[in-house]
């Protein structure tokens, strides 16, 4: 029995340097964060915060991992943003949002009306429509409200998405893919089961769309003509899918892959998970949301090789429904727990900006406010 | 035996030696300095049980970044739960109890995955194929979760049978048959000799 235990304990661990390396920064990062349980009444968050980096330099210096403050520096929250009601967007266009009492269309100076009791809703290619679901129900509204048609599906309807010609709108019913055509005729089962994840259109007049199914299989699906391929396997934990410069792309919690090149992937870094990811108007560029402990980062990655950029800001607690604006130049989404959403500029210095008022301009709880699309600058 | 001797015997072992009074009172000092927000006394931790809480995880997931996760995500839960742990309790068998369940939780759901079809996406583990401890590290692998996680308990954390059954919230006489089990399939790779 001295052998198992002998091998046990000598057994190579592949990578165990990099992995102890990389998780070492991570707990620090996680440690940074976490304020002294005897000090919590007393400390201001600023001071909380430096307070944590000063001991945890102060570890890492001791322990010889100097080298390894300066990268996990960048891990720390940034200071809380300045506050703002939603008076009016930064960048041209119009901001389409949900809340717990429908859908709003937000102009440019802040003026906002209601379009509908929708759930979720998704802009038309040229911002001319409205998507909008309801329990089982996906119809569709000019910009005005005006209700165009109905659609009554068996199972209720999430995650509809305009195709980029505008003749197409795919939406999950139930556990299937299904489009239909954009005047509401012509509905059709696309698959049976996917998982619970927006398809993503191929930007092109094709009618190519990409979905997941429940097994974890990346398709391609002509609508048309019924016929599928499958792209990538492995995905069943993808959290988002997406046409970029550089192809069909997938991001699962842990990494985020291309169709065109198997295996090459970006990772997330060790102690964070991909929550969710948004393309760039130009494809050019995937905004990535990272989920750390307690914190999120939001970072840029090449879309055509996979390469990360830099970060735009990291922030406690977490976000959802990234959104692009459609000048590129800013990036919205909303930290629901906080009622509230995260302004973030891409231009370098710029400070993100806090979004206030939520519940008071678009009704219901703020927590419940989404943004859903912004659409076509003039 | 003398009141001492005792004492340490009853006290839980890591890395297969018997673990020292001080070594135990120094882990506990260790939490007490990580809770006052003593980031040196969280890194001391981090290095004097990261090597175990990773190999151990590796051993039952028997995948490099799934085993990466699983000890960091156990470290991550003790932080979590540093203001709320038990300071008469050793820090390092709680710590191995977090790896070791969900080391097999992520192996059972990598089983499942297995028996389906569609999974053939799965990242395989990779490796060298000669590597002369890679026939171990096959037969362990062929074990199920279950009895990989026994024989981690048992012989690379040097568990007792008993600390096993309730770490894991199993009857004593379930440990005793995994054990039992996962040494007779083993033995074709560690030999008669080594049984």
């Amino acid at each position: 029995m001295s052998d198992l235990r002998g091998r046990l304990r000598t057994v190579p661990v592949p990578d165990e340097d990099a992995a102890r390396e990389r998780t070492a920064r991570a707990l620090a990062s996680a440690y940074a964060q976490r304020r002294p349980a005897r000090s919590r009444r007393r400390l201001t968050p600023l001071a909380a915060t430096l307070a944590a980096l000063s001991l945890t330099a102060a570890a890492l210096a001791a322990s010889g991992q100097g080298g390894a403050v300066t990268r996990w520096l960048g891990d720390l929250v940034d200071p809380p943003p300045p506050a703002q009601r939603l008076d009016r967007l930064p960048a041209p266009g119009r901001l389409l949002a949900v809340s717990a009492e429908g859908a709003w269309l937000i102009e440019g100076d802040g003026d906002r009306h209601a379009l509908g009791d929708f759930a979720d809703a998704t802009w038309s290619p040229q911002g001319l429509f409205v998507a909008g679901v309801h329990g089982s129900q996906l119809s569709t509204v000019d910009p005005a409200g005006e209700l165009r048609w109905t659609l009554t599906a068996t199972a209720p309807v999430r995650d509809p998405r305009w195709g980029p010609d505008g003749f197409r709108i795919a939406y999950r019913s139930g556990p299937s893919l299904r489009v239909v055509a954009g005047d509401g005729s012509g509905d059709r089962l696309i698959a049976e089961r996917v998982v619970p994840l927006a398809a993503a259109w191929r930007p092109d007049d094709s009618h190519a769309l990409a979905y997941v199914t429940a097994g974890g299989r990346l398709r391609l699906a002509m609508v048309d003509d019924g016929t599928a391929t499958t792209m990538a396997t492995g995905l069943r934990d993808a959290r988002w899918i997406g046409w970029a410069a550089g192809g069909l792309l997938a991001a699962t919690p842990r990494r985020l892959v291309t169709a065109r090149r198997p295996g090459a992937a970006w990772r997330a870094p060790a102690g964070a998970a991909i929550a969710t990811a948004a393309l760039s108007p130009g494809g050019d560029r995937i905004a990535v949301l990272l989920r750390g402990s307690g914190h999120a980062r939001l970072l840029l990655v090449d879309a055509r090789t996979l390469r990360a950029g830099r970060t735009l800001t990291t922030f406690a607690g977490g976000a959802r429904a990234l959104t692009w604006s459609p000048d590129g130049r800013w990036l919205v989404a909303a930290q629901p727990r906080r009622g509230r959403w995260l302004l973030v500029p891409l231009a370098r210095g710029a400070r993100p900006r806090a979004l206030t008022g939520l519940g008071a301009a678009l009704g219901g709880p703020a927590a419940r406010a989404l943004p859903r699309g912004w659409c076509c600058a003039p | 035996m003398g009141a001492f001797d005792a004492s340490v015997r009853a006290l839980p072992r890591l890395h297969g030696e018997p673990v020292s009074a001080a070594r135990v009172r120094d882990d506990a000092a260790l939490v007490r300095a990580a809770r006052r927000g003593q980031a040196e006394a969280w890194g001391e931790l981090f290095e004097r049980h990261w090597p175990m809480a990773l190999r151990a995880a590796y051993l039952i997931v028997h995948d490099t970044a799934t085993a990466e996760d699983v000890a960091q995500e156990a470290f991550l839960a003790a932080l979590g739960a540093l203001d709320r742990f038990d300071r008469r309790r050793p820090f390092a068998p709680w710590l191995h109890r977090i790896v070791v369940n969900r080391a097999i939780d992520h192996a059972r759901a990598r089983a499942r995955r297995s028996e389906r079809p569609e999974a053939e996406g799965a990242e395989p583990a990779a490796g060298p194929a000669a590597r002369p401890d890679d026939a171990l590290l096959g037969a362990v692998a062929a074990l199920p979760p279950e009895q990989r996680a026994v024989v981690v308990l048992r012989y690379l954390l040097d568990w007792t049978p008993g600390e096993i059954a309730r770490g894991l919230a199993l009857p004593r006489g379930t440990v005793n048959s995994r054990l039992r089990r996962a040494l007779d399939s083993l033995g074709d790779e560690l030999g008669e000799a080594g049984r």
